[in-house]
Order: structure tokens, then C-alpha cells, then sequence
């Protein structure tokens, strides 16, 4: 009876020995952003770089099963914000870059100690990766999908009415070329402030050029507060292209992709905007577009050669998961410059994706975006007071510090 | 006449169902409103209780008091004419004037299109180089950026309210006025009435309750049924000069995800409501010599 019991024991001991041998675990990658397909429909899901890079660990890491779960923005926040609190969240989150991914610091795996100093020069980490926006702080995440903020121009009217765009270094440069358009008939900056976006771009390369990378970090942490002569120094130089007329007359109830849709209608000289937007020129424009780095506030400017220009997407794993090791490995592929590339292969043609290599090769020297510094109250106040302050209903002083007392209050 | 046991448990059955929903998706939400109203969270994160914090910060907002002026405006503004116009307009069209039958199709035809319709053609109507402004350039007007002016806006909004809703205004006054007995006409012209003393001693009298109820209704709607037309026309702006407390409301819950401090908004907009509810069926009892 003896042996029968022992050798039932010993058997259940052999399969269960052999069960957790092949057990197979699961990372859970909530998805906020990164494409699984293709916008333009034109490549089949397992082809999308996304899916590649899982099947691809899959098959080296047969002990892992992938599991996506794609959703947008606001969904992910409520979703990931009540998973965080029960600790039962996924293993890898892909979100938008600065303030939103930060939110979550406290519930991030620190992945300083998963990187060595030479992946952390391969995934171009910035201080945006960063807890607080500090480089001293833990680095909670990997960037990619960056976007760079630039002047882009129609070409044809340049030529027409001989302007070098490349000549056009501050923003006395292109109140200047914008005279010369006026005077010939032509509306020179195409604007939208109905959404207050523009102005967002603009007030965030004027600012930087001013204070910095660090300066305009600062903004984050609250050790300088909004309200601040820097501040309402870049607000008030953009608003000197409305008061002197040199944007399109509805400027007040367009919002930028209008402004967008009349730059390619070719109604205007200049448009500000991001690398986001130059497959779309590509397509309706050809080459009768170009684009230049946006004019520093002033060639004096400390920072004057800076432009703004900030991952679009982070990619993160939690604190809790059950496999940090394996999950590091699999953002950093997201994160590599090949998927990078493989991408831009699929989503862009070859000549946008020039323009978009000449826009990133000028980000060495940049800064992000104010909205990614800023709480996403101030950043809603901002997008939704910023067209008063520019027709000048309210004075920049008081915007900013309305700017400042929500910022404060949020952050409180 | 006093009903039965057995007819009281039928009452009952027959009413329990609509009860039932009524309490599951009207009452238990008002009164988790209430509760969420104390306390700080974004869906999904903790809740930190702060008891009367967020009616305390509502009030000292200064969009808030930006948001209630806006609704003080749409009601003493847009309501009495709202409520005023459908009057007359049902009281011609009851008289049977020259064309009415398609006048009676036409003035509602706005009130059965979708406010999404409506409002994107109200929108365009008045765009920097819409309809209006092409029209105004024939007779030397330079274009007006209508949607970017606070004033502007803010009458437009009034202008659309009246044009969207006055059709389904005129037409309860009308049923109200169609169901008035014949032999009431009948006796009144047999006494030698005229038009006017008809309309000023028997038809505008027998029309107070339902004056009062559109008069209601039309409130309730500039506090609680602009949503989506501000949302597609102005979505508030420019800055808050068309937000209402209910923009106001959804912007708080849904851009800033604060659910606690939007809740307090809610819970404020019940209160007035309820307020001018009964203070506008107190008014009618006090005219109507009840009280």
C-alpha cells in the first residue's frame, strides 16, 4: 500500500514539475499610441513593425505570450489609473510623452539599473524620460516617435516674391518678410488661435530660446513659476504677427488644422507646425513646400539655436509587473532606432521622410513643448484663453498668472 | 371615489417597472452625484474626501461666476423671447392666417433636425466667409469674424436658440389653443366680441398653464440643454464668454477629469433649477389666485 501511495505522490510531483516547467507567463502591453496597424491601410497587421517586434520575442522567449490591449488616450487614463491603484495594471504601458507619462511616475519601473550607459545612448533619453523632468531623478521611460516643431513655407510664393526663407532668423526677420508679403498682396503666416495651439508651438520655441532646456523644465517641478517676464516676453512677440495684421483675418475662430488646410490651399506664405504634418504637405504640395527651423525670439537669445522638439510616445514598465527583465527587453526594441526606421519605412515616402530627418537633425539642441511642463489644467486653460490673450481681451501678465494659479493648484 | 386593495396591488404592479428604472438610472445617479460632489478623485484613482472643498472652490472660480452669468443671460435674454414669439406666432397661426399650414410645417421643420445639423449650419452661416458676411459684403460691410467676438457670440447663441426651438414652442401653445371648447368662441361672438377682446379676455387667460410650462421648459433648456450645441459652435469660447455651467460641467469631468468638482457642479445646477422650478410654479399659483 506503501509503494502504491508513494508512487501515486511521485507522480503528481513528475507532472506537476512538468506543468511549471512549461508553464507559459503573460505580458500584458496596454497600448495608448504605438501603430499595430497601418493608418493608411496599405500593409497587413503582421507586417507593422509593432507586431513584428512581439512575434519576433515571442519566438525567442517561447515561456512569454504577449498580450495587447490597444485603446485610446482616455480610455488607457481610466483604465491605467484604477489598474495602478489595485496593482493589477499590464506589465508594459505605451502613452503619450511628458506630463501624462510622468502622472504615473509612482507606479513606473525605474530603468536605470536595467540600462547600460550605451543603450541609454541608443534610446536617446532625454530628461523628459525622466521623474520631474530631472536627469539626477529615476528614468521611468523610453521615448520615440519624436516631433519637431518648424516654419514651413510655400514655396512658389517665396519665389514669386523673392524671399530666402533660410535668411529668416528671428522673429524681426519674419515681421520683416512679413511686411514685404502684405505689401504685395499676399497674407504671409497662415494662424489658427481658436484651439490656442499655435500658440503653444510658438511661445514654446520663443520661450525656450530664452531659458533653456532646464529653464523650461522648470516649469514642471513649479521652481519658476509660469508668470514669469520670460514668459510673457515670447507670448507678446507672437502677438505682434496679429497685431501688425500679417496672418489671415479669421485667425481668432480658426484652429490649427484649418490653418493647416489653408496653407496647402496655398493661401498663405508661412504656417508653423510639426513633423506630424509633412506627409500630408508631401501629398497635397509635392515641392512646393519647405520648411526652416522657427525664428528665435531674438539672435541675442541664450538659447537662440534651440528648437522645440519632444518624443510624441514613451514606452514604460510598471512597478508591479511579475517580469520586469523580459518587459525591459521588449520596450526597448519599441524604443530602438531600427523600429524607428521600419515605421517611417511603412507610414512615410521617401521624401517626407527627408524633411522629417532634415526637422529631427535640428533637435541636438532642443526643448519640449510648454503643454508637457504644464499640468493638463493649465494646459486646457492655455489652449482655451491663449486666442484672448493674443487679441489682447486679457494681458499676458494676467494670463499667465491665471496660467500659474491653476498650474499650482493641480500640482498642489 | 376610493379604489379597491385589489386595484392598489394592480396600481402598483403595473407601476413598479417604470419605478424601478426610474430609481436605477435617475435617482440612485442623482444621489451618487451627491455623494461624489465631497470628494476629489479622477476615475478610477483614490477618492480623497474634502467634504465642502470643491463647492468652496467652485465659488471662488472665477470661470464659474464667468459660466452662471452666461446662463443669467440666456434665461432673461433668450427665454422671454423663446416663450413670447411661439406665442404669437401660434396665436396667428391659430387664426388661420394666409399660408399657414406651411407656415406651421416650416417654423417646427428646425426643431426636428439634430442639433449636430442645426448647429454646423448655424456655425457656417456665420464662418469669416459664410453666407452672412458674402451678403453683407454686396452692401459694403467688411466680413465680421462673428464666432470671435464674446458679444457677438452670445447673441448668436440666443438668435440660434430661438430659431431652433421656437417651432416646438408654438406648436404646444397651438395644441393648447385647439383644445379650447367651441362653444367658448361661439358664446364669446354671439356677445359681440372682436378679435381683440377674444384673444386678450379668453384665449391668452386660458393659455396661463401652458405659458407656464413652456416658460419652464425653456428655462430648464439654457441650463441644461445647450450642451451640445455650445460644444459644436463655440465649444465655449472665445476663453469662456459662451460657457455655461453645464459646459462648464462637462469640461471639468471629461478635459481635467476632475469627477468630484464636476459633481458639485451638477449638484449646484440642481439646486438652482429646482429653485427656479418652484419659484416659477409659485408665480403661476399667485397669478392664477391660488395662493
Amino acid at each position: 500500500m506503501k509503494k502504491i501511495i508513494l508512487s501515486i505522490v511521485a507522480f503528481v510531483f513528475i507532472l506537476a514539475g512538468c506543468s511549471s516547467s512549461g508553464e507559459v507567463e503573460t505580458i500584458t502591453i496596454w497600448n495608448a499610441g504605438l501603430n499595430s496597424s497601418d493608418p493608411n491601410a496599405t500593409v497587413a497587421d503582421e507586417e507593422m513593425p509593432f507586431n513584428k517586434v512581439i512575434a519576433d520575442f515571442e519566438k525567442e522567449n517561447p515561456q512569454y505570450d504577449v498580450v495587447v490591449v490597444n485603446q485610446d488616450m482616455e480610455a488607457f487614463n481610466q483604465a491605467f489609473a484604477a489598474a495602478n491603484q489595485a496593482g493589477e495594471g499590464p506589465d508594459i504601458v505605451a502613452m503619450w510623452a511628458g506630463s501624462t507619462t510622468l502622472g504615473y511616475s509612482e507606479y513606473l519601473l525605474d530603468l536605470n539599473s536595467y540600462l547600460s550607459d550605451t543603450d541609454l545612448k541608443t534610446y536617446d533619453v532625454s530628461s523628459m524620460s525622466h521623474i520631474n523632468f530631472d536627469p539626477e531623478e529615476a528614468l521611468v521611460s523610453l521615448p520615440l516617435g519624436f516631433s519637431t516643431t518648424g516654419l514651413f513655407y510655400n514655396q512658389k510664393i517665396m519665389d514669386e516674391n523673392n524671399i530666402d526663407p533660410t535668411s529668416i532668423q528671428t522673429m524681426d526677420d519674419l515681421l520683416e518678410v512679413s511686411n514685404t508679403l502684405v505689401d504685395k498682396g499676399v497674407t504671409p503666416i497662415c494662424s489658427g488661435e481658436a484651439d490656442g495651439v499655435t500658440s503653444i508651438f510658438t511661445t514654446s520655441e520663443l520661450y525656450l530660446d530664452q531659458v533653456g532646456p532646464e529653464g523650461l523644465a522648470e516649469l514642471y517641478s513649479g521652481s519658476t513659476s509660469i508668470n514669469n517676464p520670460e514668459m510673457v516676453n515670447a507670448l507678446e512677440s507672437w502677438k505682434q504677427v496679429y497685431d501688425l495684421g500679417y496672418t489671415n483675418p479669421d485667425w481668432l475662430s480658426s484652429t490649427q488644422s484649418d490653418s493647416s488646410l489653408d496653407f496647402k490651399n496655398g493661401e498663405c506664405g508661412f504656417l508653423v507646425e510639426g513633423t506630424w504634418a509633412v506627409s500630408g504637405f508631401e501629398t497635397e504640395m509635392e515641392d512646393e513646400y519647405g520648411v526652416v527651423p522657427m525664428p528665435a525670439i531674438s539672435d541675442d537669445a541664450p538659447y537662440a539655436d534651440y528648437v522645440a522638439s519632444q518624443p510624441g510616445m514613451n514606452v514604460a514598465v510598471t512597478n508591479y509587473s511579475t517580469n520586469p527583465e523580459a518587459s525591459v527587453e521588449l520596450i526597448k526594441s519599441f524604443a530602438s532606432p531600427e523600429y524607428a526606421e521600419a515605421e517611417n519605412a511603412i507610414l512615410l515616402d521617401e521624401e517626407s521622410s527627408k524633411v522629417i530627418d532634415l526637422m529631427n537633425s535640428w533637435s541636438e539642441k532642443s526643448g519640449m513643448m510648454i503643454d508637457s511642463a504644464i499640468s493638463g489644467e493649465a494646459s486646457q486653460d492655455f489652449y482655451k484663453k491663449a486666442g484672448l490673450a493674443m487679441k489682447g481681451d486679457i494681458s499676458m501678465e494676467e494670463f499667465t498668472s491665471e496660467l500659474q494659479t491653476i498650474n499650482e493648484k493641480s500640482n498642489a | 371615489m376610493k379604489s379597491s386593495p385589489r386595484e392598489r396591488v394592480f396600481g402598483i404592479i403595473f407601476t413598479l417597472p417604470a419605478f424601478i428604472l426610474f430609481l436605477l438610472f435617475t435617482i440612485i445617479p442623482v444621489l451618487y452625484i451627491f455623494y461624489y460632489s465631497v470628494f476629489d478623485f479622477a476615475p478610477g484613482g483614490p477618492m480623497t474626501f474634502v467634504g465642502l472643498g470643491n463647492f468652496t472652490e467652485l465659488f471662488n472660480s472665477k470661470e464659474f461666476w464667468v459660466a452662471f452669468l452666461n446662463n443669467l443671460k440666456f434665461l432673461v435674454v433668450a427665454v422671454p423671447l423663446w416663450t413670447l414669439f411661439p406665442l404669437v406666432i401660434a396665436i396667428l397661426l391659430f387664426e388661420k392666417v394666409k399660408g399657414w399650414k406651411f407656415f406651421k410645417s416650416a417654423f417646427y421643420f428646425p426643431g426636428i433636425l439634430s442639433v449636430t445639423i442645426m448647429s454646423t449650419i448655424f456655425r457656417t452661416m456665420f464662418f469669416y466667409d459664410g453666407p452672412v458676411n458674402e451678403v453683407l459684403s454686396l452692401v459694403g460691410i467688411p466680413p465680421i469674424e462673428f464666432w470671435a467676438n464674446s458679444n457677438i457670440a452670445i447673441v448668436l447663441i440666443v438668435i440660434y436658440i430661438n430659431w431652433v426651438g421656437f417651432g416646438g414652442a408654438a406648436l404646444m401653445f397651438l395644441s393648447a389653443l385647439a383644445n379650447f371648447s367651441d362653444s367658448v368662441y361661439e358664446a364669446a361672438i354671439m356677445d359681440g366680441a372682436n378679435w381683440g377682446q377674444r384673444l386678450f379676455k379668453i384665449e391668452l387667460p386660458l393659455l396661463r398653464p401652458m405659458f407656464s410650462v413652456v416658460l419652464l421648459l425653456n428655462t430648464i433648456a439654457v441650463f441644461a440643454g445647450l450642451f451640445g450645441s455650445i460644444f459644436l459652435m463655440t465649444s465655449g469660447g472665445p476663453g469662456y464668454s459662451t460657457t455655461t455651467l453645464e459646459y462648464l460641467l462637462y469640461t471639468s469631468a471629461f478635459e481635467t477629469h476632475r469627477f468630484g468638482y464636476s459633481s458639485a457642479i451638477a449638484v449646484v445646477l440642481f439646486f438652482m433649477l429646482l429653485g427656479l422650478g418652484i419659484l416659477q410654479s409659485r408665480l403661476t399659483k399667485v397669478s392664477e389666485g391660488e395662493l
